[in-house]
């Protein structure tokens, strides 16, 4: 099976490594527009406020200043693609009021010649508010009747699900038990700040908007129906992405729109870049969840009942919610094969800055809870942890309830087997070393993550693929790479159906006036959902090619291949020719053709293929500190095929590191609706010094459906860390840590070795 | 904060006179540059220009019989891997310095620097107190000598002036045999956080007795601190087990630490104790009389 490829599961270099290592690479921040202005802006100093009056005249005399745009006229923009069906879900996009609902919500924007100038106008400004009271705890905010944080109420989405009879499973158990947990507000901490663009809109109707976003085709949808122009007058470009991790993952808010806006008045490109400090206290970060499980099993280790309840924190407007709260419930309900559930969810505004998209959705969040109840039921049954999962997973052949699909491929077994063997499970010598100041313990955790988004989002991926006249390969595609080199894969893939070198094949950059139709970088999903578009118009065009190749050899199409660039007989390969010479025969030299070879294809992907993967932990703990050490992390995940292994590799080793980070030290402080570590020294990411070794395994159970067998990998590989990691401290101390992050000293006061004030 | 520093004068003097008369000239409004790894996070409003001091001569660690002397300049990774520090008493700066920062930092971060921004979790005064450092500085009428315990006052505040700088510490030879130790909590428990709580102890010994023993501690107070009780109840004494607890909870009433997103007053006390009794541990079993 393995040498039937000739470069899909090769760890080819990424085609933008040269330009990212010698620095030729640009991002937004570097870009600059022929008469830029620069934009700032003006953020709410409360939590909840009525903007009353603005006095921006001091403002708009200072000579550099050339535009100012106020919360009065720039809608605010919040819902995400799924409001793209209607044109009435389209509306609800855009609110627009004199509120502002956190401290950092923007007041206005001003552009003017230069930063400094900006800020300066910025210190001009009057603003007179009414303050209203605020609500920062999402089960306050629940109950409070009085606290309207938007017109419809504070529960922005609430959600039942059952599966079975929930009562009857608790019947049928010899055991329940319950759990509450909490995790924290993760912020993505890209390497380059959230919150950069340049709007460039044009008298006469066009608006090009440079952006880092994620979702380029989504953008322009949603900006053209803010500024009431045709999609077609609205190009997005996106430059290169230091990062995303679903931060990007819409329009930034006060960011893109407002930059129209202001361009749009001034008439020159404007250009708005959030600093660090902007980027944690105003842009999206990871819902706070309170998960409350109920879990009912027998003696044996059979689940029978799983009562779910969640309490998600949305922050002050409502971007991604539903979407997340419907992956903890996938994840909540469709990994285990529990007959009786039950799945209730609050999705609530607070006044604080807002959630939203984030590497894994609602999964980790809900896999913090549901595997710490699994480690929980373990211990009870006396049983090893990862005999329970074997057990109780849903396999393949299997219908996933939330789906309702049958699952296609699961290598949830295998990453068992072989992440246990690689940390040694059976040899550590679980709870026995419990003595001693410092001790070591081991945990692990499971997960299941589905690619794309098939089954509950718009979800087009298209490609166009062109054949050039000396056999090279122009690949059209807005799957936008934020970094983590989904480009290079999609070329593995065209060359791989095409049967030509992949350094051959080049591909476009990110614009909506150049590439089709996209979903966007988000959901795992651009090996699996790209990859197929790339894999269907590259055959398409093999298909053309073979066409041609066949007159001109004068043989059958069916018995033709191509095999590194060139076109040859299966049965004779004496006859043959290149794919360079055929094409400039029939695009060039042949005056009565002139034709290119062209393969296109778009449309949705045919399912949403989970991707499994375990985690395994090995931690030290300090008793008298509460320290952790993590020393060391094994991360075994069923991609279904690896079409580039590095890149597997790397997202496993970097998945696990934001995991330890969300475990241990992760998460905004919020006090009275500020952000007291707003930088990266309070709000700890774990350095390159603090990373232990990590141990990659790939398991390949070859999905179906997917390009080569391929499935996702981003999101997954951060999913069950935290869950590893506790577990492994539960083992090494005999705590059970139930709140995000772990820090040392809530793990002191959990020891008790001391009384906490 | 503004996302650029932009001073509008910088200077590298080529002498001391140089340096000492460039800072008399502009006093406040001049600031000593370093390693600059405070200096350029702090991005201070006042300073319009900055005095750049690598061409002083101040990088050096010189071994003489009354001891060790440490020019400014040296860099923390210097500290960290001198030969002349690898012996005691020196071994609680040389830790102190591998415990500070991340490489990078340490590359460019110097001992000077580290004192004079008066930092009250800085990790090498601790140690340097300990040692009963001295420092050399030196301002428009000419050098002074200060010992390290009364160079810090309140909260960022510091015995030094505008128009001042430090040219080296001096670390006296020690007299009989010690053993030190330095010990450092770190808020994340992430190798680039600072101090939480951080210690640094010296036992002096004379057969199986300690006749003198030094603790500091940092991020504890709005300065550096002597536990002076906690040093007072280990004198003369063999150390052991209970004296040494008790030491350590001496220590964690001597503190009056903050609470805040770093940590809570409650752990900081308690993390006292616990950092004083493993620093007074492991200097004893440098000395040779632990365990007992
Ligand atoms: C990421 C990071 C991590 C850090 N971690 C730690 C840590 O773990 N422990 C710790 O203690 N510190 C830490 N620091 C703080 C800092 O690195 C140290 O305090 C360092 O020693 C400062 O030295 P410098 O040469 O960079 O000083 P500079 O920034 O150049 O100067 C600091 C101050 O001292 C003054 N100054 C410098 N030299 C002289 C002199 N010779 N005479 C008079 N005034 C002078 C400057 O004017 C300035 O006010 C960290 C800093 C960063 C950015």
């Amino acid at each position: 099976m393995k040498n039937e490829f000739s470069v899909v599961g090769k760890s080819v270099p990424r085609i933008d490594a040269y330009d990212k290592v010698t620095g030729r690479a640009r991002y937004c921040r570097d870009l600059k527009l022929e008469g830029m202005l620069h934009a700032k802006l003006l953020r709410s100093p409360y939590p909840h406020a009525r903007v009353k009056a603005l006095d921006v005249s001091r403002a708009k005399s200072h000579p550099a200043v050339k535009a100012i745009a106020t919360i009065e006229e720039v809608p605010k923009v919040v819902g995400y693609w799924w409001n793209l069906r209607t044109e009435k879900g389209m509306k609800k996009m855009f609110m627009q009021d004199n509120v502002v609902r956190f401290v950092g919500d923007p007041v206005l924007g001003v552009a003017a010649e230069d930063e400094d100038s900006a800020e300066e106008a910025l210190s001009m400004i009057l603003v007179q508010y009414e303050q209203l009271p605020p609500v920062f705890d999402p089960v306050e905010s629940m109950k409070d009747q009085t606290i309207k944080i938007h017109e419809r109420g504070n529960i922005a989405f609430h959600v039942l699900k059952e599966y079975g009879d929930i009562e009857k499973g608790f019947r049928e158990a010899d055991f329940v038990i319950e759990n509450r947990f909490v995790t924290s507000k993760q912020k993505h901490a890209t390497i380059e700040p959230i919150g950069s663009c340049i709007a460039d809109y044009s008298p006469s109707g066009k608006l090009s908007v440079y952006s880092s976003t994620q979702l380029p085709h989504w953008s322009r949808m949603y900006l053209a129906g803010a500024l009431g122009l045709p999609s077609s007058n609205v190009r997005i470009i996106k430059p290169y992405t230091g990062g995303a991790f679903g931060g990007r993952c819409g329009l930034i808010h006060g960011l893109e729109l407002m930059c129209c806006h202001l361009s749009k008045k001034a008439g020159r490109p404007v250009k708005m870049s959030f600093t660090r400090k902007e980027d944690f206290e105003a842009t999206e970060g990871r819902h706070p969840f309170l998960v409350e499980l109920r879990t009912g099993f027998t003696k044996e280790g059979i689940l029978t009942a799983n009562s779910i309840k969640i309490v998600m924190d949305v922050g002050a407007y409502a971007t991604h919610y539903i979407g997340v709260i419907a992956d903890a419930l996938s994840t909540g309900v469709g990994l285990y094969r529990i007959p009786h559930v039950k799945f209730e969810g609050y999705c609530v505004y607070t006044n604080k800055s807002l959630n939203g998209a984030f590497r894994g959705y609602g999964n980790p969040q809900m896999n913090f809870a549901q595997e710490s109840q699994m480690d929980i039921v373990a211990e009870k049954l006396g049983m090893d942890p990862i005999e329970l999962r074997l057990k109780n997973y849903r396999g393949a052949g299997e219908i996933d309830p939330v789906f309702n699909e049958k699952i296609l491929s699961c290598g949830l077994k295998e990453c068992l087997f072989q992440g246990a063997e690689k940390i040694r499970w059976k040899k550590k010598s679980r709870r026995s070393s419990r003595r001693g100041k410092i001790r070591k313990g081991v945990g692990m955790s499971c997960l299941m993550h589905g690619t794309g988004a098939r089954f509950g989002l718009p979800d087009p991926a298209s490609a166009i693929v062109l054949i050039n006249a000396d056999g090279s390969v122009s690949l059209e595609t807005a799957a936008a790479d934020d970094g983590q080199g989904n480009k290079t894969g999609l070329v593995q893939i065209a060359a791989e159906e095409l049967g030509i070198d992949w350094r051959k094949i080049s591909v476009s950059d990110t614009d909506t006036d150049t590439t089709p139709l996209d979903g966007g970088t988000h959901g795992s999903r651009q090996t699996y959902c790209g990859g197929i578009a790339v894999r269907k118009a590259a055959a398409q065009a093999k298909k053309s090619v073979l066409v041609f190749a066949s007159k001109h050899l004068n043989t059958p199409q069916n018995r033709l291949d191509i095999r590194e660039g060139v076109i040859y007989d299966t049965k004779r390969p004496s006859l043959n020719i290149s794919l360079a010479d055929l094409m400039r025969k029939i695009q060039i030299e042949d005056l009565s053709l002139c034709e290119q070879i062209i393969g296109a294809a778009t449309g949705v992907a045919p399912s949403m293929p989970p991707t499994y993967g375990a985690h395994f932990a090995e931690v030290e703990v300090d008793t008298e500190t509460g320290g952790v050490r993590v020393l060391r992390l094994v991360g075994a995940f069923d991609v279904g095929k690896a079409i580039n292994p590095a890149h597997i590799e790397g997202q496993i080793a970097g998945g696990e590191v934001m995991g330890i980070g969300y475990a241990l030290t992760e998460g905004l402080v919020i006090e009275n609706g500020k952000v007291m570590n707003s930088n990266f020294a309070d709000y700890r990411i774990p350095r390159s010094c603090d990373i232990p070794r990590i141990d990659a395994v790939i398991v390949e159970s070859h999905e179906p459906t997917g390009p080569f067998g391929a499935k996702g990998i981003g999101e997954a590989t951060m999913i069950g860390t935290a869950s590893a990691i506790a577990n492994a401290i539960y083992d090494a101390v005999g705590v059970r840590m139930k709140e995000l992050p772990i820090t040392q000293e809530k793990i002191l006061v959990a020891l008790q070795s001391f009384n906490p004030p | 904060m503004k996302p650029f520093f932009k001073p509008k004068a910088y200077f590298r003097p080529g002498s001391l006179g140089k340096a000492v008369e460039l800072l008399s000239n502009f006093g406040d409004r001049a600031k000593v540059l370093a390693g600059g790894t405070d200096l350029l996070v702090q991005k201070p409003s006042g300073a319009e220009c900055l005095i750049d001091i690598a061409d002083l001569g101040l990088e050096y660690i010189k071994e003489h019989e009354n001891g060790v002397e440490i020019g400014a300049a040296t860099t923390v990774r210097s500290i960290g891997v001198s030969g002349s520090l690898s012996s005691e008493p020196y071994l609680v700066l040389r830790d102190a310095a591998c415990a500070l920062g991340t490489p990078t930092i340490r590359n460019m971060a110097t001992i000077g620097g580290n004192i004079c921004n008066a930092s009250p979790a800085a990790d090498l005064p601790l140690a340097l107190m300990v040692l009963g450092a001295s420092l050399t500085i030196m301002g428009p009428a000419g050098k002074r000598e200060v010992n390290i315990g009364e160079f810090f006052e309140n909260i960022g505040g510091k015995n030094i002036q505008a128009d001042e700088l430090l040219l080296s510490i001096n670390i006296p030879a020690s007299r009989g045999r010690c053993g030190t130790s330095f010990q450092k909590l770190r808020h994340h428990q992430t190798s680039i956080d600072i101090a939480i709580v951080n210690v640094a102890a010296r036992m002096t010994c004379e057969k199986q007795a300690c006749v003198k023993a030094s603790i500091a501690l940092g991020a504890v107070a709005p300065t550096p601190i002597y536990a002076r009780k906690a040093e007072a109840l280990l004198g003369k004494k063999r150390p052991n087990a209970a004296i040494i607890q008790e030491a350590a909870s001496a220590a964690s009433e001597e503190v009056n630490p903050i609470d805040d997103v770093r940590g809570s007053k409650w752990y900081r006390k308690k993390m006292a104790a616990v950092l004083v009794r493993r620093a007074l541990e492991e200097s004893s079993r440098r000395c040779g009389i632990w365990p007992e």
